[in-house]
């Protein structure tokens, strides 16, 4: 309904014709929620506000879905200074008719300044209500101690990458990089275990069977997880390169090698066309989503900081530091997530390297010591 | 006619008591800017708007809904602008304070939003917004304790919107309680039946408890609602590969290729199910 609709219709009410066709059978009752709206109006009118709003009451009792008499009862209560009332009866009608453009302006103009708080009404708990209420008390006894600031990891989930048909990267020595990853990620989830670290941990894949990219992010978003870390070896053409690196998430590559690097770990899809965000009008809670991926992407860059450090600092290869960039395993994640390339196959050293046991534990210790080392406090 | 005469009489009475305006065109120019805008026709809003904030400079709300229209377009400097005008003639304008908050959470000063958000609370300790704001800051840090605490406080004081409660369901989610995770989505569903993000966080919610079906019959009223929401589709997508998969482990290759015939319906790129489905022909 536009604005010129509206006031024609409240015209309609105001000479007691359109209404009451509207809402045929109200009329049949001695005194009908129309009469009462119509005699509220007038009292309204008049500015004996008190009395409009007690008639109005009696109307919207009669006569739950009249919008008319709902909007009549916000102005009431707007002028007698009751803006709580007001707002409650505004909602009202944009309930009933969301298009009415006067109520949601009156919406508007009453929430510019401070409102009394609303009246509580204490209602029976539902047997599910009761239960949340025992969970809530409960939670607030464990987490009494949890104030601090920074963004708080408890729930890991572990991503081995490639898998099952897709090899990924293999080695001239026939290491293929889907058994590094998933052994990595097991050692790594099995040692946290072993140290009783409080977190909760969950693995894309337990075994060599290939999951699809979207799957492992939706995977995380299954649990809610605070952390998505994924495993990957490095490749390339060239067989010198050789080195550590950890990866997070963030618009633009942060060097070219970055750029490579995603174009690779990214080749086995194609990207979904509804990925392309829309331009048009944004709303709050875009914003906010804008800022939850933001502060995501910088958490993990500071989680991938800390990862990195720690192995380079335990393992014997080359330290090649943190990148960003585009993955798509880590864009579709709602929590912050990193990604690990934990040598290269490509090159024959490092390959040999990677199949060693005692290399391999000493990776995963320092993967789990950097984990653990998020436990508790805020990154 | 008459009746007319007193509509826009009480209109411009309730105006003139909110404080945003005393000349009847300021008023005529703010109800079709504020029809205009609600439409999304938001230049033409504009216009509606300047032309009221010309008329009359102090109009908060005019200037509000400037400031509102030029967030929307993404012209944040503007936007900011405008609602720092409104508090330099009202401090304790909540609106334009709220969205200067907001600003400045869009511009990553998290801490000055906070300090924002915290100056609400002082000025009117029943702000659910500034309570829902402040608890949407702790969800993103996944800092749950805090983050319940606040949106709690939204919802005591008057927060009864369907994000509200939402943003509560996926906290609890988060902390494992799904007991009042549940609770909650329920509330938003009741609020907006159509809410597509609770509908997906529900159905993992149910389907982590054990009930697949159930999961995958409310991914599917999202796809009915929406069916290209590409989170309903992956969900359902990997639902299927990892039951398709299931039965294939077991030896039972005519169920496996049915799920993975179903993986394809909800994400026809699903390489795992392109791969196996050519392997068990």
């Amino acid at each position: 309904m536009d604005w010129m609709t509206r006031r024609k219709f409240l015209t309609a009410g105001g000479l007691g014709l359109g209404a009451a066709l509207l809402v045929p059978g109200v009329l049949l009752a001695g005194e009908s929620a129309f009469d009462l709206a119509l005699e509220g109006q007038d009292l309204l009118a008049a500015k004996e506000y008190a009395r409009a709003i007690e008639v109005l009451h009696k109307a919207v009792s009669l006569d739950v879905g009249n919008e008319w008499a709902w909007g009549l009862l916000g102005r009431a209560a707007y002028q007698s200074g009751d803006m709580r009332g007001a707002l409650t009866s505004f909602r009202k009608v944009l309930g009933l008719n969301p298009d009415d453009v006067y109520s949601r302006m009156m919406v508007d103009v009453i929430q510019q300044k401070p409102l009394p708080p609303r009246e509580k009404h204490e209602t029976p708990l539902t047997p599910l209500e009761q239960a949340a209420k025992k969970e809530e008390e409960l939670f607030h006894a464990r987490i009494s101690e949890e104030k601090g600031m920074g963004y708080q990891v408890r729930r890991l989930v572990l991503d081995p990458g490639h898998g099952g048909f897709d090899s990924g990267a293999v080695g001239l020595g026939k290491l293929q990089e889907k058994d590094v990853t998933l052994d990595l990620a097991k050692r790594t989830a099995g040692i946290l275990e072993r140290q009783k670290a409080p977190f909760e941990l969950f693995m894309t894949r337990t075994d060599d069977y290939y999951i699809p990219l979207s799957a492992r992010t939706t995977t995380a978003n299954q649990y809610n997880a605070d952390l998505f870390v994924s495993f990957h070896i490095n490749a390339n053409a060239n067989r010198q390169p050789n080195g550590l690196d950890t990866y997070f998430c963030s618009e633009k590559a942060s060097s070219k090698e970055a750029l490579r690097v995603a174009e690779f770990e990214n080749s086995v899809i194609k990207f979904d066309k509804k990925e392309l965000v829309q331009k048009g009008y944004v709303n709050i809670e875009d914003m906010l989503f804008r800022y939850e991926r933001r502060r995501y992407w910088e958490a993990g860059g500071k989680i991938a900081g800390i990862v990195q450090k720690n192995m380079a600092a335990r393992v014997s290869m080359k330290n090649r530091g943190v990148h960003s960039a585009n993955f798509y395993v880590l864009r579709r994640a709602k929590m912050p997530s990193i990604l690990l390339e934990t040598g290269f196959i490509s090159n024959p050293e490092q390959e040999a390297l990677l199949t060693q046991d005692a290399y391999r534990e000493n990776l995963a210790v320092s993967i789990a010591a950097s984990l653990s080392q998020l436990a508790g406090g805020g990154v | 006619m008459m009746t007319g005469v007193r509509i826009m009489s009480v209109l411009f009475l309730l105006m003139t008591t909110a404080g945003i305006g005393y000349a009847e065109d300021v008023n005529d120019l703010i109800f079709q800017g504020s029809a205009l805008s609600y439409e999304g026709k938001l230049e033409a809003a504009a216009t509606m708007f300047s032309r009221a904030v010309a008329l009359e400079p102090d109009n908060e709300f005019a200037m509000n809904q400037l400031g509102l229209i030029h967030a929307k377009q993404e012209k944040f400097t503007a936007a900011a602008r405008e609602f720092g005008q409104v508090l330099k003639l009202s401090p304790d304008n909540i609106f334009a304070r709220t969205w200067v908050g907001v600003l400045l959470l869009n511009d990553n000063k998290v801490e000055q939003a906070r300090e924002e958000f915290h100056k609400i609370l002082n000025l009117d300790p029943a702000n659910a917004n500034a309570y829902y704001f402040l608890g949407v800051m702790y969800a993103v840090d996944h800092n749950m304790g805090q983050a319940v605490s606040y949106l709690r406080k939204a919802q005591t004081v008057g927060s009864d919107d369907p994000e509200t409660h939402y943003r509560l369901a996926q906290a609890f989610a988060g902390m494992g309680m799904q007991i009042n995770a549940r609770l909650e989505y329920e509330r938003a569903l009741d609020l907006s039946p159509k809410f597509i993000k609770a509908l997906n966080g529900l159905g993992w919610l149910v389907y982590n408890q054990g009930d697949a079906d159930e999961g995958i019959a409310i991914w599917q009223k999202v796809l009915k609602i929406n069916a290209s929401d590409s989170e309903a589709q992956y969900n359902l997508a990997k639902v299927y590969n990892d039951k398709a998969y299931g039965a294939l482990t077991r030896g039972n290759n005519v169920q496996a290729r049915k799920w993975w015939e179903k993986t394809l319906t909800y994400e026809p790129s699903n390489k795992a199910a392109k791969y196996y489905l050519r392997k068990l022909e």
